[in-house]
C-alpha cells in the first residue's frame, strides 16, 4: 500500500502546487520602482528621479507636445456628466500637453507602422468567463480606431495572454509578451496580485505598465505604472460614503482574500467607516483560493452573531469565491446587501451565477465599476456596439468586450499623448502629471500620483434581467 | 455565547462538509478494496453526475427525479466506460500504471467538458426546493433545521442519511455477500480467484461500474449544496479532500472513509476559521493531519491490510 499512497500524494501535491498563488510572489520581482536595462541589469532610473538625457524617463530631445488628438478619431472628446455622458468616436487624449518624444528612447514594439501592446487578464481562475469573450474583446476598440487611422499614424496590434488568476502565471505570461512578443508595453485587465506581481516585473525591465486600479501598497514607488482607475483604498473611502448616505445602512461587514495586497484595501475601508459612522459588525478574511465548500462555509458565517448581523458586507475576493459565499449566506437565512469595488464582481456574468445561486440578491448588490452599465452602452459610446456587431457579426456580445472597449479607449488616448515620437520613455513622460478623459471610464489625474483615478460608476444586480443583470446605477461619481 | 457559536458553527459546518467529501471517499475506497488502485478519475464521476442532472432539467425539461437518474446514469455508464476502455486493457500493467491512467482520464475529461459546455457556471437544483413535505404537512423547511444557530439544509441531511445508506450497504455487501467476498478475493489474489471460477472482468466491471454509480451520485448530490458547478466541478472542488478523507481513514474501510470524511469536513472548516491569515491554511491544515496520521498508523485509522 506504502507505494501507491505516495505516489498519489505525489499527485495530489502537484495539482495543489499547480493551485493558486505561490506566497512571496508578489515580493519576488521588482526593484520597488528601479527601471532597469534587461540585458546590462543597469539601473535606469529610480524612485523620484525622472529627469536626465538619453536613456532618461522624461526624455530629451525635441518631440513635439502631442496634445491628446488620437489620429484618425474624431477628436471629440467625451463630454462627461454625472448621470449621462455623450460618447465619442475616436480615442480623444483630453491631456492639455506632452512632454517631448525622446529622442533616444526605446522604441522596443513600435515601428513606423505600429504599436504592440501586450495585455494579461484572469480568463480562467477567477469566474466562469467565456473565453471568446475575451478573444472578441481584445482588439475591439483598437480594430476600431486601426480602421480610422490608428493612433497617430501607427495601428495598434494586442497580444493578449491568460494569467489564470495566479502571480506565478502572470509574471510567467508578462515575461512572454515582454520577450519573445516583444511588446511596448503591458496591461493588466484585473486581478489584484497578478496586477502587483506583472508590474513590479515590468519595472524591472523598463516596460509601461497599466493597469486597473487595485493595491497602492507595491506599487506606489513604481516609475513605470499607472493606474486607469480608483484603487481600492480611494474606492473604500467611497464605499463606506455609499453604504451611509445611498445604502442607509449602519452595520456593515468585509469578507476578504487573504492576500497582503488587500491589506491597505482593508484598512482604508475600516477607517472610512469609522469616518462615516458605521459599525463593523463582521470582519474576516478567508484563503484567496478558497474551493467551494470553503467559500460556501465562510458565507454562511457572515450573519454568525444573530445579534449583530451585517446590513451591508463589502466582499474583496474573487468573483467565483464570492458565489459560493452568497450562496453560503443565504442557506443560513442570510441576505445582506453585497456592496464592493473592483469590476470582476460588477460583471454580467458574474451577476448571472449570483442570480442563480441566491435570487433574493436581486435589488441587493451593488458594486462600482470604472465604466458604465452595459445597459446603457449607447448613451456613453454608441460605436461600441456598431464595431462589435461589424468585427464580431456571428458573436454573442456582452459587458466583457464592453470593459475592454472602455479600458483601451483611455489607453488609446494616453498612447496618443507622446505624439509621433513613441518611445517607453517619451510615453512615462507624457503620462505623468497629465489627466485624460474618454467619457467613458472616470477621468484620469495623474498630478499628484500614478493613481489616477478620480470617480467610479455604480452598478446594480437586476436578476429580472437576463440580458443584463447588472444595471446601470449612477455615473461618474466623486462622493455620495 | 459567542464562543458556543465560534467552536459549534465550524463543528456543524465541517460535519456536514465532510459528510460530502465522505460520500466520494467511499467511491475511492470501495476501488482500491476491489482492485488496488487509486482512482484520480472519480471526481469527473461526480462531474458527470451533477451535468446529467441539468441536462435532464434544462435541456430535456425532465421532472427532477428522472434529471437526478440521468445524472447517475451518466456517471455509472462512465465508470464503465473507463474500465472496459482504460482498467481492463491496463489489467497486467502495474497498478501505478493504471493509477496514473486514471488520472489521465481526468486531465482529458475536464477540457471535454469545457468544449462542450464551455466555461461559465451552471446551476445545481437541489432534492427538495420547497422543504420536506409528507401528505402536505411541511416537516423540514427550505431552509432545513437549525443546529448551533446553523441550518442544515434538507440537501445536506440527504446527502447525510445517503453517506449512511450507502456506508452500511457496502459493508453489507463486502462482509456478507459471496460477490462481495468474491471481489475482496480478486483484489488480493487474483490468480488464485480465477481458478476458484471467479471471472474477474465481471468483478472488474461491477466495482467500476459502482464507483462510478456512487460518483455520478455524489455530483447529483453534492453539487446543490454551493448552488452551482463549472466544468471539472468534481476534481478541482472534491476529489483532493476525498481522497484526504479516504487515505486518513484507512483505504480498504468504509466506515473509515465516512470518518475521514468527517474529520476533513473538520480541520477544513476550523484551519478556514481561524487561521486565515495563513494562505492555504486548510490546505496547509488538511495535509498536516494526514501526514501525522500516516505516521502514527500507516493505513489509516480504520484500515487494515485487508
Amino acid at each position: 500500500m506504502k507505494k501507491p499512497v505516495v505516489i498519489a500524494l505525489v499527485l495530489a501535491g502537484m495539482i495543489l502546487a499547480a493551485c493558486g498563488q505561490k506566497a512571496g510572489v508578489h515580493l519576488a520581482s521588482g526593484r520597488n520602482g528601479q527601471l532597469v536595462n534587461p540585458d546590462t541589469g543597469e539601473v535606469i532610473g529610480g524612485s523620484g528621479s525622472a529627469a536626465g538625457a538619453g536613456g532618461d524617463l522624461s526624455g530629451a530631445g525635441g518631440g513635439a507636445a502631442a496634445g491628446g488628438a488620437a489620429g484618425g478619431g474624431t477628436a471629440a472628446g467625451g463630454t462627461s456628466k454625472a448621470g449621462a455622458a455623450k460618447g465619442a468616436g475616436g480615442a480623444t487624449g483630453g491631456g492639455s500637453s506632452a512632454a517631448g518624444g525622446g529622442g533616444a528612447g526605446d522604441t522596443t514594439g513600435v515601428t513606423d507602422s505600429e504599436i504592440v501592446v501586450g495585455l494579461h487578464a484572469p480568463v480562467t481562475g477567477a469566474a466562469p468567463f467565456p473565453t471568446t469573450s475575451f478573444q472578441d474583446g481584445k482588439d475591439l476598440y483598437f480594430n476600431y480606431l486601426n480602421s480610422k487611422g490608428g493612433i497617430n499614424g501607427r495601428k495598434v496590434r494586442v497580444v493578449f495572454e491568460d494569467d489564470g488568476y495566479n502571480p506565478s502565471q502572470a509574471v510567467s505570461k508578462c515575461k512572454k509578451m515582454v520577450e519573445q512578443d516583444h511588446v511596448f508595453m503591458l496591461v493588466g485587465g484585473g486581478g489584484t496580485d497578478q496586477i502587483v506581481a506583472c508590474s513590479q516585473y515590468a519595472a524591472t525591465v523598463g516596460v509601461p505598465y497599466l493597469a486597473e486600479g487595485v493595491s497602492e501598497q507595491g506599487l506606489n514607488t513604481l516609475q513605470n505604472y499607472f493606474a486607469l482607475s480608483m484603487t481600492y483604498k480611494a474606492q473604500g473611502s467611497l464605499l463606506a460614503q455609499y453604504m451611509k448616505n445611498v445604502l442607509h445602512v449602519t452595520k456593515v461587514g468585509m469578507l476578504r482574500g487573504n492576500t497582503a495586497n488587500f491589506d491597505d484595501a482593508h484598512t482604508g475601508f475600516l477607517q472610512a467607516a469609522a469616518a462615516n459612522g458605521l459599525q463593523v459588525v463582521f470582519d474576516k478574511s478567508i484563503d484567496k483560493n478558497a474551493d467551494a465548500q470553503t467559500a460556501f462555509a465562510a458565507g454562511g458565517s457572515v450573519c454568525s452573531n444573530a445579534t449583530n448581523k451585517p446590513e451591508a458586507v463589502y466582499p474583496l475576493i474573487a468573483p467565483s469565491i464570492w458565489i459560493q459565499i452568497v450562496a453560503g449566506a443565504s442557506a443560513q437565512a442570510c441576505n445582506p446587501i453585497w456592496s464592493g469595488v473592483g469590476l470582476t464582481e460588477g460583471l454580467n456574468t458574474v451577476g448571472t451565477a449570483i442570480c442563480g445561486a441566491s435570487p433574493q440578491t436581486s435589488g441587493r448588490a451593488h458594486f462600482f465599476s470604472p465604466f458604465p452599465g452595459w445597459n446603457v452602452t449607447d448613451q456613453f459610446d454608441p460605436a461600441y456596439r456598431q464595431a462589435f456587431a461589424q468585427q464580431h457579426p456571428s458573436s454573442k456580445i456582452d459587458d466583457i468586450s464592453w470593459a475592454l472597449w472602455a479600458a483601451e479607449k483611455l489607453l488609446g488616448s494616453q498612447l496618443a499623448a507622446p505624439g509621433r515620437n513613441l518611445t517607453r520613455q517619451s510615453f512615462i513622460s507624457a503620462v505623468n502629471g497629465h489627466s485624460f478623459q474618454t467619457g467613458i471610464y472616470p477621468p484620469v489625474n495623474y498630478a499628484g500620483s500614478r493613481f489616477g483615478g478620480t470617480a467610479v460608476h455604480v452598478v446594480k444586480l437586476n436578476c429580472g434581467d437576463t440580458n443584463s443583470p447588472y444595471e446601470n446605477e449612477a455615473n461618474f461619481k466623486t462622493g455620495f | 455565547m459567542v464562543l458556543g457559536i465560534a467552536i459549534a458553527q465550524p463543528a456543524v459546518f465541517g460535519i456536514v462538509n465532510g459528510a460530502a467529501f465522505g460520500l466520494v471517499a467511499i467511491g475511492l475506497v470501495m476501488i482500491y478494496k476491489s482492485s488496488r488502485v487509486f482512482n484520480f478519475a472519480a471526481g469527473e464521476f461526480a462531474t458527470l453526475g451533477a451535468f446529467g442532472t441539468y441536462i435532464g432539467i434544462k435541456v430535456l425539461g425532465l421532472p427532477y427525479i428522472l434529471a437526478a437518474i440521468l445524472g447517475v446514469a451518466a456517471g455509472t455508464a462512465a465508470g464503465l466506460l473507463t474500465e472496459r476502455l482504460v482498467v481492463r486493457p491496463l489489467a497486467d500493467r502495474p497498478k501505478v500504471t493504471v493509477l496514473v491512467a486514471t488520472a489521465a482520464i481526468a486531465t482529458i475529461a475536464i477540457p471535454l467538458e469545457l468544449m462542450i459546455g464551455g466555461v461559465k457556471t451552471f446551476p445545481a437544483r437541489p432534492a427538495f426546493e420547497n422543504g420536506v413535505s409528507i401528505f402536505g404537512v411541511k416537516i423540514i423547511s427550505k431552509l432545513g433545521p437549525s443546529i448551533f444557530g446553523v441550518r442544515v439544509s434538507p440537501q445536506l441531511l440527504l446527502i447525510m442519511v445517503s453517506l449512511i445508506a450507502i456506508g452500511v450497504l457496502l459493508v453489507w455487501f463486502f462482509g456478507r455477500t459471496d460477490l462481495g467476498l468474491a471481489t475482496l478475493a480478486t483484489s488480493q489474489e487474483p490468480t488464485a480467484g480465477r481458478l476458484v471460477g471467479i471471472r474477474l472482468n465481471r468483478i472488474s466491471m461491477l466495482t467500476w461500474g459502482a464507483a462510478g454509480f456512487l460518483g455520478g451520485l455524489g455530483g447529483v448530490l453534492l453539487a446543490p449544496v454551493t448552488a452551482s458547478f463549472t466544468a471539472g466541478y468534481g476534481t478541482t472542488g472534491v476529489l483532493i479532500s476525498a481522497f484526504t478523507a479516504a487515505v486518513v481513514g484507512g483505504m480498504t474501510s468504509i466506515p473509515g472513509a465516512f470518518l475521514g470524511g468527517i474529520l476533513v469536513g473538520l480541520v477544513q472548516t476550523y484551519a478556514q476559521f481561524d487561521l486565515t491569515k495563513v494562505t492555504g491554511a486548510s490546505s496547509v491544515a488538511l495535509f498536516v493531519m494526514l501526514v501525522a496520521v500516516l505516521l502514527i498508523r500507516p493505513t489509516g485509522i480504520l484500515g487494515t491490510e485487508a
